[in-house]
């Protein structure tokens, strides 16, 4: 696909994202609702990630300058926020390390625990067969 | 002059610039904490403070930028999509990470809110923080904090996650690709995922799963505990 197609398959499916969330009425941001419908586009294998890879990528390798400008609104708060910026500066940045941590431990903790579980049950499944074979063997003989 | 000022093309040209000489930067020094992101939010600040020109000047052309979020948004289907099998895979331990990374962060700023005796519309307002920019606005003023205060605490829970993400990970020795890009999302949404791109294709994608479903467990568990505390 050319890029301007590439772009306007990309808006139609933001558009029907806020379809959804403002006029149907899902409970989710419209961007959120656009991105699992282009999820289940893929799935579906409707679009190939190669025919919107132009601008996915443009998109996934410049992110970060999408969220600058909303950044800027900094300025703009309260004097009675303003009073307290410290605290709240510090409260962000400790929470967000403390979820990091939590997240990743958790996670790490259940991968860690089901693999420990598969290689178990692999394990078995190979001595059962070793028994098998030992045992058919041993009825020949 | 004020033509110029308030023309779309100054706002994207200062943004555009900013994030440029951001990414110059930090491609230079290598240090974790110059995030293109970081200097460019200092440098367009910076400017507007000494310049004088006014933050609804800038948006002008920001707001164009701004836009640009949705279709980035939607875009993050794809790296999902490519490591989906990981996802169907994993799906046990990663929602449970999912769901204790949020439960986490919300937790946190209830207990910080009552302890530090901060005002209730202050403690609501932090309290979606975790959460991506568009869904974590509307949770905001759905549970009655003020929008333009969540939008910030975002930013800079974004701006952390970015930062110091790799740094958690090294500290609490999580290593598992899958866990990193799980922690990272939950805790630091789509900010977070653009360091957890560098780490590698599957943290970036595990984190780009994270945000929708933190963002779902949120706008679910946020009400109830608002109704709690």
């Amino acid at each position: 696909m050319r890029i301007p197609l590439q772009l306007a398959v990309i808006f139609a499916i933001c558009l029907a994202g806020e379809f959804l969330h403002r006029i149907v009425g899902v409970p989710l941001p419209g961007n959120i609702i656009g991105m699992v419908l282009l999820l289940i586009l893929l799935c579906t294998k409707v679009i190939k990630p190669e025919q919107i890879s132009g601008v996915s990528s443009f998109f996934l390798n410049h992110l970060a300058l999408f969220f600058l400008p909303p950044s800027i609104a900094i300025m703009a708060v309260g004097d009675d926020v303003l009073s307290k910026w410290p605290l709240l500066l510090f409260l962000c940045i400790a929470f967000t390390l403390v979820a990091i941590a939590a997240g990743g431990r958790v996670t790490q903790f259940f991968i860690r625990r089901q693999e420990y579980r598969e290689n178990l049950a692999l394990r078995a499944e190979r001595l059962s067969k070793r028994a098998e074979c030992n045992g058919t063997i041993g009825g020949e003989k | 002059m004020n033509a110029i000022i308030n023309s779309p093309l100054f706002g994207i040209f200062l943004t555009l610039i900013a994030f440029e000489t951001g990414v110059f930067i930090s491609k230079k020094f290598k240090y974790s904490f110059l995030n293109p992101l970081l200097i460019g939010n200092i440098l367009i600040v910076g400017f507007l403070l000494i310049t004088g020109v006014s933050l609804e000047s800038y948006n002008v052309g920001g707001d164009y930028i701004s836009v640009m979020l949705s279709p980035a948004t939607v875009v993050l289907a794809v790296p999902l999509y490519r490591q989906i099998q990981k996802l169907q895979h994993f799906w046990k331990p990663i929602l449970a990470g999912i769901f204790a990374g949020s439960i986490t962060a919300m937790t946190c700023v209830i207990v910080a809110g009552k302890l530090l005796g901060l005002t209730k519309v202050l403690t609501l307002s932090l309290l979606p923080k975790s959460v991506t920019i568009p869904m974590g606005s509307v949770i905001s003023s759905q549970i009655g904090g003020i929008p333009s205060v969540t939008i910030i605490a975002i930013t800079v829970t974004g701006i952390t996650g970015a930062v110091a993400a790799p740094a958690v990970c090294r500290f609490c020795h999580i290593k598992h690709k899958v866990a990193q890009g799980i922690a990272i999302g939950t805790a630091s949404h789509a900010l977070g995922t653009t360091r957890a791109m560098e780490m590698g294709e599957v943290q970036g994608a595990m984190s780009s799963l994270a945000i929708g479903i933190a963002g779902l467990f949120t706008a679910v568990v946020a009400p109830v505990l608002t109704a709690l505390s």
